[in-house]
């Protein structure tokens, strides 16, 4: 049962541990002292209250995207449309949380979710439907709806939902319709609760339910299979497993931008930029498709993206370097022959079979 | 044996002999690829036919390019009854397990199982009907090979009690269940959490005849259920299917391989060109005869 097992967790050591290697051969090349880059990351990512706050919020939208775009995957669809769900409910949570006023907070809140949830899902409703009864590959719908979507959200916030005659953006959201934020000085707020609690109810939904192991009786790792002849054979329609994962995957992404937007920006604007939809994608790899690795994965990554920022702010190192480590840990991390290579050392096998005692 | 000279035979990582095939024989050769003696006379008793449980009625059925694949089929099978469809491969035998089982839509024609026409009915409505299906596509049709083996394994079952309840997995149970079938249908594997994938061809096949097996079918449609097995595991699989037999089922075996239906079946139905153009006693009959038939001569 469990997917874990040691060699996942030898490989991403490994995996870091080359890519430190490059990133001190590349920050050596550009002129800089990269102990000194190392120092800034840690102390960014991981030191004092205000640091760790933020390095958990910046791992808030991560939890859901990457949650989100696993879920579409193991459902069998290639699903990379998450960032257009997340402009979206981003978008209409804001709306919904100035539109409607004399709410009690824990209601305004909850609708404004669920509205930007509902958004988020009908988003992927079209690319789902296409690829159902057209047979439209669901890859290229949803790479043109991520552009859609922020043509379209940078319209609403120019036009329709203008409230400022200044700058193109939304009205503030009221004070009931606020996820809070905790501590001083942070953008850290309770959406991060909600994003941990999703993503476990996602791993139970999937991996101990029969409504998860129909949707993904089809799928689980092969991408961009379906229609599977296996549900059908067995009596499971994969049209509705396609369509209903394709839904729960964009109400994730929704839910994502609602938090940005409740928790910590309070408004919507056209310069708003989102791109969490596109490290999900990275970060669901990396946690192996399942929920609780994206958690995992997107702590980690939240931490080292505050790093970054922080690297950025004290060296003369662009933080786009962080983007640069992350591909190339990828990279490694996917690199499965690196492992079939270790396997040989009678010590990786013995802690190997160690670890994964646990197993059925 | 056509081909060569020498055959050397290796079991489980050693040779077990070789031999020049003048001075040998398949028996021989079978033996020593299993370690014990083969039967490929199937063993089995004089079948004792019943209650008529399904009754195929004049079924035509076009296949994916619209064609014209199974044009007037007649066929009854009763419980303790093994039915065999022996033929040329590509005659309508893929097009009629796949209307027999919901897979694809009968043009014409019904299909009566236990006096009720399931000719439009699904897949899921045919299975609950306690109708087994062993697909003759194993990787893409019978398992998903990323799946672990315990999750194809559960494939006709996880929705009952007491594997699941109120739509939630007891995966105590669903262990349980998984490691008596590893256990009963002897897939060899060091437990039933690894990747179908990991699995060889032969035990592949095992899991889908312990699915399909599982649930005390009624009706049995097997189709090629030894293709790509090794030979002590179709042995084994038409013991399960005699067995099925013997406990009151109705087994409906269609195979390409003609001594494969000529041992296992009680009747033999010879389809030709979307039709079953002969019923043969395989007690009855002689190889060269079969061929005849299947190649459309029944005169």
């Amino acid at each position: 049962m469990d997917k874990f097992s040691f060699k996942d967790v030898l490989v991403t050591f490994a995996g870091l541990f080359i890519t430190t290697l490059v990133a001190w051969v590349l920050i050596t090349s550009t002129g800089n002292n990269p102990s000194e880059v190392a120092k800034y990351l840690y102390e960014g990512g991981f030191k004092g209250t205000r640091n760790i706050a933020n390095s958990l919020y910046q791992a808030t939208p991560l939890i859901l995207t990457a949650t989100a775009t696993l879920i579409s995957f193991r459902v069998g669809m290639f699903n990379i449309g998450i960032n257009g769900s997340m402009y979206v409910g981003a978008l209409y949570a804001g709306w919904a949380g100035y539109r409607f006023t004399n709410l009690g907070h824990l209601s305004h809140v909850t609708l404004c979710i669920l509205i930007g949830m509902t958004v988020g899902a009908l988003w992927m409703l079209l690319p789902a439907l296409l690829r159902v009864y057209a047979g439209v590959s669901e890859i290229i719908s949803t790479i043109i709806l991520n552009f859609v979507a922020v043509l379209f959200v940078s319209y609403m916030a120019n036009g329709p939902f203008r409230a400022d005659p200044i700058a193109p953006a939304t009205a503030r959201i009221l004070e009931t319709a606020e996820l809070k934020q905790i501590f001083p000085n942070s953008q850290f707020n309770t959406g991060f609760f909600i994003a941990v609690i999703v993503a476990i109810l996602a791993h139970f939904v999937l991996n101990k339910t029969t409504f998860g192991y129909e949707l993904r009786s089809g799928g689980d790792g092969l991408v961009g299979v379906y229609p599977s002849r296996f549900s059908s054979y067995l009596g499971i329609p994969s049209d509705r497993s396609a369509i209903i994962g394709m839904l729960i995957s964009g109400a994730l992404g929704g839910l994502a931008g609602a938090i940005e937007v409740l928790g910590a920006v309070r408004y919507f604007f056209q310069e708003l930029e989102f791109n969490q939809g596109f490290d999900g994608i990275l970060i669901g790899i990396l946690g192996k498709l399942e929920p609780i690795g994206a958690i995992i994965a997107s702590l980690f990554y939240g931490a080292i993206k505050n790093g970054g920022f922080f690297v950025d702010y004290k060296t003369d190192v662009a933080r786009e370097i962080i983007i640069v480590l992350i591909s190339i840990l990828i990279f490694f991390v996917s690199a499965q022959k690196i492992v079939k290579g270790l396997e040989k050392y009678p010590i990786v096998k013995k802690l190997d079979s160690f670890f994964s005692r646990k197993k059925m | 044996m056509e081909i060569a000279d020498r055959v050397t035979v290796m079991r489980a990582g050693e040779v077990q002999g070789v031999s020049e095939t003048k001075n040998t024989s398949i028996t021989e050769l079978a033996s020593q690829m299993v370690g014990r003696e083969v039967f490929l006379q199937v063993k089995k008793d004089e079948s004792n036919p019943k209650d008529e449980i399904l009754n195929v009625e004049n079924l035509w059925v076009h296949d994916a390019r619209g064609l014209l694949a199974v044009n007037g089929v007649e066929m009854s099978i009763k419980e303790g009854e093994i039915v065999g469809i022996a033929g040329v491969e590509g005659n309508g035998q893929t097009e009629l397990v796949e209307a027999l089982t919901g897979l694809r839509k009968a043009s014409r024609g019904k299909i009566m199982y236990l006096g009720e026409d399931i000719a439009s009915s699904t897949p899921k409505n045919i299975r609950r009907k306690k109708i087994a299906h062993i697909p003759e596509d194993r990787t893409n049709t019978g398992l998903n090979t990323q799946l672990s083996i315990w999750e194809n394994l559960i494939g006709n079952s996880y929705f009952r009690k007491p594997l699941s309840s109120k739509g939630i997995f007891n995966l105590k149970k669903v262990a349980k269940h998984a490691n008596k079938l590893k256990e009963d249908f002897d897939i060899r594997s060091p437990n039933v959490s690894l990747k179908v994938k990991s699995l060889s061809g032969g035990n592949q096949q095992k899991v889908v005849v312990a699915r399909e097996l599982s649930e005390d079918p009624t009706l049995t449609i097997a189709s090629q259920p030894t293709r790509g097995v090794d030979i002590g595991n179709i042995e084994a699989i038409h013991e399960q299917l005699v067995q099925m037999r013997d406990e009151g089922g109705a087994v409906l075996l269609v195979s390409a391989e003609l001594d494969e239906v000529m041992a296992v079946a009680d009747r033999v139905g010879v389809m030709y060109e979307g039709q079953i153009v002969k019923w043969v006693n395989p007690k009855e009959v002689d190889q060269s005869q079969m061929g005849l038939y299947m190649a459309g001569v029944t005169e």
